[in-house]
Order: structure tokens, then C-alpha cells, then sequence
């Protein structure tokens, strides 16, 4: 049969559509039917809460509870937050297309147009910084701002979990990184199994196996841990650690905390900078 | 055939906005035991490693062996138990044997002495060493570490061989009395292990009774091994975060097997509680009705049943939904749980911040989750955690006892569920 969300082929009988998850034929049981009139709503983001957090302004994502920066509740039902939704809300209006678009609100790169994920810093398409959602970085100050002054506060380092439990680490991580563009050569240190890629900061006390600052990191959005590379029997991997503007490999973005298989010749992308893992 | 764990699921809505942009949902799988496992109880294999070094002279080691004392108490003549004691030497006080002869074993805790320095890994080494005569699949191995104070130059060793028990399938129960040891080290034992870190306040002699008793009860309540998750997702559908929520509040690794597979390692289950786990996971589009977005499989072993690779399995099905009245609407258990996690995470990230010298950070982050443990009822935990945001902001630093409090005290702020209806 075909899935009526998706279009995609399933086994007859089969209950859920393996590649959209929607419910198939009604066989799901105890599933309510899909409500008919107006079929899909138009995209509507806030529905879910907000995107930025109203206590402290960081970007957060629509159905998250607390605010990962501050820790401020955001959605309904939470002690000490007022409905987010008003009662008495007419219906929507109808023929909007069954599958939303996604990002069809404001949600887009104000320099290519690309949808955005709310929260994102930097478009996923161009890479353009995307203001509403994190300062600029600090394009008045004429000199690289010193850390300690109010710079518009940079998100603070994540936390940092070495080891976790399930990831018995192995032998030492080999290998080196190529700056694309100036082609610069960063080698990993030797005899170190992990590999912590970010931009120094010795206020923090951050020092990381390769610093990207001398190579684009400040204006590139590298955060100060950003990523580590480490290895795990024959295979490499790298995670992203938690960083504001999220690490890609192959142009695929990284879910933050969960490790990625990393091979020769991978382009992994740090915010803005762009380097080329070589065994 | 499987039946032994039962998973349930719950979700912090009963349906889901239907927007257009990508929103986060938390998945609540509760792994809890049957009536199935209920009376096995496999023997034990129990190894004491304890600190007795000169620090613990006095109250510290009275109470200490009044702890031991109580746990061998527990104990049956079908468990083996053996006792090591170190400073900066080691003895083996008992060498393995069965539990069999109680007022023989206590009379060996009492003739204990403290004396000398600290160096943990000596203890650690002939703890394995013990442990490892009675190593078989058939019983629950298990070292008990106490220590009260900081082991000079071998914690790389320490570490070295809690990696090797954790191979060994021997978890370490790596205990800290008082406030002068060193947490990270005794997590990282725990973490390496498998096992558990925790911290007894000094001066307070029914708390490490109360610890020992309880360690050995949750070790002869372990009847479910190798326990993992195997989380399917649909494309499209990414975890963000996955905790365990109970017994013990801690952020899980998971590690991909492929795009669309995610394993989840929990190891021990006890029969009575069970573990939970909580999913954050970033949800695509959908246009309202019901999807199925994961799968969630457990699978363990039981060997006292000689079962292993059972597997339990649920789907998760989400509904989004265009009706904003039912999209508003929120699972309190589910939030209670969630508000919890919050609360440990804000303060593991304000000593994380403190630890790198982000003083400003530490502090915001020590007063938000001070304002969600008063929400949850927790006043003296907020308390704790506004006086070390102050002490942070006159310039004195984080204190050792208030940090350990925190650290481990919100790590267990799920096990008060059960008062909760």
C-alpha cells in the first residue's frame, strides 16, 4: 500500500508507515482518526512555546520546557507560566497542503531565503549569520572584544562530559585537519586520545587540542569547546559539544552529544569554518 | 519467553502542536520488573574495600565498622564476601569466602585500626583480586569503596582498574565520607565501572549505616543484566538527550548504530523500581494524526532464570493535533519528571562553568536551579544552591561540602516519585 502522508511503498497490513511514522488503514488502535475539516493548520511555530526564551532571550526550541541557558519554564503546565495559548481560538482556516512546509513562517535566512531552524546562528544554506535569533558578532567593536566586558554574553561552555558511560575509549587519536581556503595544515597533537577542537580562551581556562582562532574561529562562530574527536576500537568519531553554531560533516548537521563517524577525506564544517579530516 | 520487563511509555503531551517547524517532545519509557522476577534473588559475590587510613581515627571509623557490621548482617551463607582494608598498604582482612559464619567476619571488622596515608589503588587492586575468585555469571559481583580523603599519586591507577572491573563485570560502589575526597574521581570509578558514586555526610552516623544496608540490598535486588535500549527512530526524528531518570538522575550516552538506530546502555536492574528513561527528542513537521516516531526495545539478560537476549518492545505514537486546546494540555507526571532533570542539569552546568572559571555563568545557572528545587518542593537543596551562588559572588569560591551535596543530592530527586500520586 502506499502511505497517504508520504507516498512512500509499505508491506500491506503493516500498522505505522516506517518512513513518516503515520498511522496506516487504521489499524493503530485506540488512535483517533485524523480530524477532517481544514485538514493541516497553517504552520504555526509558536504553538508549540516560544522559540526564544522570555526570561533570558537565548534561542530555545518550540515545546521545550525550560530554558537551557537560564532555566526558566517555557511551555503551559509548568508552575509559574500562564497559558501560551488563548482560549477561545476560532478554527483555522482550511486547504492549507496536508504536509506543512516546513519553516513557511518567518523562519528563513534573511540572505538566501533558505528555511532556518528556530535557534539556529547561522543559516544552514549560506552560512549567513542569522541576527534575530543571536547577536551579530559584534561587528561595531572595532578590535576582538575582551571576554570579560558585556559583549552581547556568549553562550556559556556546555557541559562537558569526557567519557561517557558505553563509550570505552581506545588508543591514540591520529590524524591531521586542513583549513579549506589557505589550506593550512593543523596536525593533531601526538599520544593524546582525544582531540578537542574549539577556540582558545585562557580567561575560561579553555585550551583546546587545535585552536581555531588563528583560523577564522572568532568570526566563524567556533565555539570555545566545540567539538571533540576521539577514537572508539578502528573508528573515529566526532561529537559535537553542545557549540552555539553546531558542527556538520558532509554538509549533515550534527545532533550535539552524539557521536558521528568521521573517515579520511570528511569535510567537517565548525560554524563557519570549514576543514578536511586526513588520516 | 520475554514478559520479565514490562516498558510503558508517557509523553509530556497527550498530542502535539501540528506546526510547521521542527519542536522538542520528551518520551518517558518506564522499564519496570513483573511479578515474572519478582522472587529471584541471585548470591552475591562482595568485595568491601575501606579507608582506614589516619584520617578515619575516631567516630569515622567507629561508625564505619558498625556499617560493615550491619551489611554483613544481610548477607546469607550462599553469598561470598571478602574485606580489604588500606592506607598506604593494603590487607586483606577477608580473603573470599561464604558469608557463613557472621560473628566471625565482625570480629575481623572490629580488630580494624586506623593508620597511614592513602593510596586507594592498592585497596582496589586486591578488592578485584578477591572479587574475581568468585566471578561467575551466576552471581552479582560488586565492590564496595570507601574512602574519606584524597589517594596520592595513583589515580590514573584507580581509574585504570575501575576500567578493568567494569570489563570484569564487577561494578564499584565508590563511596566518599565527609567532604575532603575527590568527587571527580570516585565518578569517574563509578562511570568507568558501571557502578554508582555517592557521598555520606560526616558527623552523621546513621547515614553510612543507612548507605552499606542500602548498597547490599540494591546488589541482592539485581536480577536484570546486561540491560540495553535499542531506540528506532523514523527519519527525520533525532534524540537530543537521553537521561535516566530513575533510580538515579544521570545523562545517558547514546551511541548511533546506524541514522536511524540509537543504543541506550543501562546495565543492572534491580526487581522493585525498575529503570526509567527520558527521551528528548526534535520532532519533524507532520501534518494532525497519529505516528508511530519510535520503537523502543529493551533487551536482557535474567541468568539466575538462565534467559539471555529477552526482549521487550513498545512503540511510541505521537498525535499532533490542529485543535490548540488539546495541544496546551500537559502530562504532570511526565513535567515533574522533566523539572527534576532540569534541576540536576542547571547545577552539573553551574559547577561546570565554575570549574572553568565562568563566574557570572555559574552563578545564573546555581539561582535557576535554586528557583526549580523550591518549586519542587526542595528547600534546603535550594538553599544549598543559592549560598554557593553567593559564595560565588563574593569572590570565596564554591565550598566542597555544599558542591557534593548538590551533586549527589540532585541526582537522586527522582526516587521521591513514589510519594508523588
Amino acid at each position: 500500500m502506499i502511505c497517504p502522508q508520504c507516498g512512500s511503498q509499505q508491506p500491506d497490513g503493516a500498522a505505522f508507515c516506517d518512513q513518516c511514522g503515520a498511522a496506516l488503514g487504521g489499524l493503530a488502535p485506540g488512535q483517533p482518526p485524523v480530524p477532517s475539516p481544514g485538514a493541516a493548520v497553517p504552520p504555526q511555530p509558536s504553538l508549540a512555546g516560544p522559540t526564544t526564551c522570555p526570561n533570558c532571550g537565548a534561542p530555545v526550541i518550540p515545546g521545550e520546557a525550560f530554558c537551557n541557558n537560564c532555566g526558566a519554564p517555557l511551555s503551559a503546565g509548568v508552575p509559574g507560566v500562564g497559558a501560551q495559548v488563548p482560549p477561545s481560538v476560532p478554527a483555522p482556516p482550511v486547504s492549507a497542503p496536508p504536509p506543512p512546509v516546513p519553516g513557511a513562517s518567518a523562519q528563513v535566512c534573511p540572505r538566501c531565503g533558505a528555511p532556518v531552524e528556530p535557534g539556529s546562528a547561522f543559516c544552514d544554506m549560506c552560512g549567513a549569520p542569522l541576527a534575530a535569533t543571536v547577536p551579530a558578532p559584534a561587528p561595531q567593536v572595532p578590535f576582538p572584544p575582551s571576554p570579560p566586558v558585556s559583549v552581547p554574553q556568549p553562550p556559556p561552555p556546555p557541559p562537558y562530559t569526557p567519557y561517557p558511560p558505553g563509550y570505552p575509549t581506545a588508543g591514540a587519536v591520529s590524524g591531521r585537519l586542513i583549513v579549506q581556503g589557505t589550506n593550512a595544515v593543523l596536525p593533531f597533537p601526538p599520544g593524546k586520545s582525544e582531540i578537542l577542537l574549539g577556540r582558545e580562551d585562557p580567561v575560561s581556562n579553555v585550551f583546546p587540542d587545535i585552536d581555531l582562532t588563528p583560523h577564522g574561529g572568532d568570526e566563524g562562530g567556533v565555539s570555545r569547546r566545540h567539538a571533540r574527536i576521539f577514537a572508539q576500537g578502528n573508528q573515529l568519531f566526532i561529537e559535537d559539544l553542545n557549540s552555539t553554531n553546531y558542527t556538520y560533516v558532509n554538509q549533515q548537521k550534527l545532533t550535539p552529544g552524539q557521536p558521528h563517524p568521521l573517515k579520511d577525506g570528511d569535510e567537517i564544517r565548525l560554524g563557519k569554518v570549514r576543514l578536511t579530516y586526513m588520516g | 519467553m520475554a514478559g520479565e520487563v514490562q516498558l510503558t511509555v508517557q509523553t509530556n503531551r497527550p498530542a502535539y502542536p501540528a506546526t510547521g517547524a521542527t519542536q522538542l517532545a520528551y518520551v518517558l519509557i518506564e522499564a519496570r520488573p513483573t511479578g515474572a522476577v519478582a522472587q529471584v534473588r541471585m548470591p552475591l559475590n562482595f568485595a568491601f574495600v575501606l579507608d582506614h587510613s589516619g584520617s578515619m581515627s575516631g567516630a569515622k571509623l567507629a561508625n564505619l565498622k558498625a556499617a560493615a557490621k550491619l551489611a554483613i548482617d544481610r548477607l546469607g551463607p550462599g553469598d561470598l564476601v571478602s574485606i580489604v582494608i588500606f592506607d598506604d598498604k593494603v590487607q586483606v582482612l577477608v580473603p573470599s569466602r561464604p558469608a557463613d559464619n557472621p560473628a566471625a567476619l565482625k570480629r575481623e571488622i572490629d580488630g580494624i585500626r586506623d593508620g597511614g596515608g592513602t593510596e586507594m589503588s592498592r585497596g582496589m587492586r586486591a578488592g578485584l583480586d578477591e572479587l574475581r575468585k568468585g566471578l561467575t555469571p551466576g552471581r552479582v559481583s560488586r565492590m564496595l569503596l570507601l574512602t574519606d580523603g584524597e589517594t596520592f599519586g595513583d589515580e590514573d591507577v584507580c581509574r585504570k582498574l575501575a576500567a578493568e572491573a567494569g570489563r570484569s563485570g564487577i561494578p564499584i560502589i565508590a563511596l566518599g565520607l565527609g567532604e575532603d575526597w575527590n568527587e571527580k574521581l570516585l565518578d569517574d570509578i563509578a562511570d568507568a565501572s558501571r557502578g554508582v558514586s555517592d557521598f555520606i555526610p560526616d558527623r552523621q552516623p546513621q547515614a553510612i549505616l543507612k548507605s552499606f544496608e542500602e548498597h547490599v540490598r540494591t546488589a541482592q535486588a539485581t536480577a536484570i543484566q546486561n540491560a540495553q535500549f535499542i531506540l528506532r527512530l523514523i527519519p527525520g526524528v533525532l534524540p537530543r538527550a537521553v537521561w535516566r531518570v530513575t533510580p538515579l538522575i544521570a545523562k545517558l550516552g547514546h551511541r548511533a548504530l546506524s541514522d536511524r538506530d540509537v543504543q541506550v546502555t543501562l546495565g543492572d536492574m534491580d526487581v522493585g523500581q525498575g529503570q526509567s528513561i527520558l527521551v528528548e527528542v526534535l520532532l519533524p513537521p507532520r501534518a494532525p494524526g497519529a505516528y508511530r516516531i519510535m520503537q523502543a526495545e529493551v533487551s536482557y539478560d535474567i541468568i539466575a532464570l538462565g534467559k539471555t537476549g529477552e526482549k521487550a518492545r513498545v512503540d511510541v505514537v505521537l498525535e499532533f493535533t490542529s485543535d490548540l486546546t488539546r495541544a496546551a494540555q500537559v502530562n504532570p507526571y511526565v513535567m515533574n519528571i522533566v523539572e527534576k532533570v532540569t534541576a540536576h542539569r542547571l547545577q552539573t552546568q553551574a559547577l561546570d562553568e565554575a570549574a572553568v572559571g565562568n563566574i557570572a555563568g555559574a552563578t545564573q545557572k546555581l539561582r535557576a536551579a535554586a528557583t526549580r528545587l523550591l518549586e519542587l518542593g526542595e528547600e534546603e537543596l535550594a538553599r544549598t544552591a543559592l549560598e554557593e551562588a553567593r559564595r560565588l559572588e563574593e569572590g570565596k569560591g564554591l565550598s566542597s561540602a555544599g558542591t557534593k551535596k548538590l551533586r549527589y543530592e540532585t541526582r537522586k530527586l527522582t526516587q521521591k516519585l513514589e510519594e508523588s500520586p
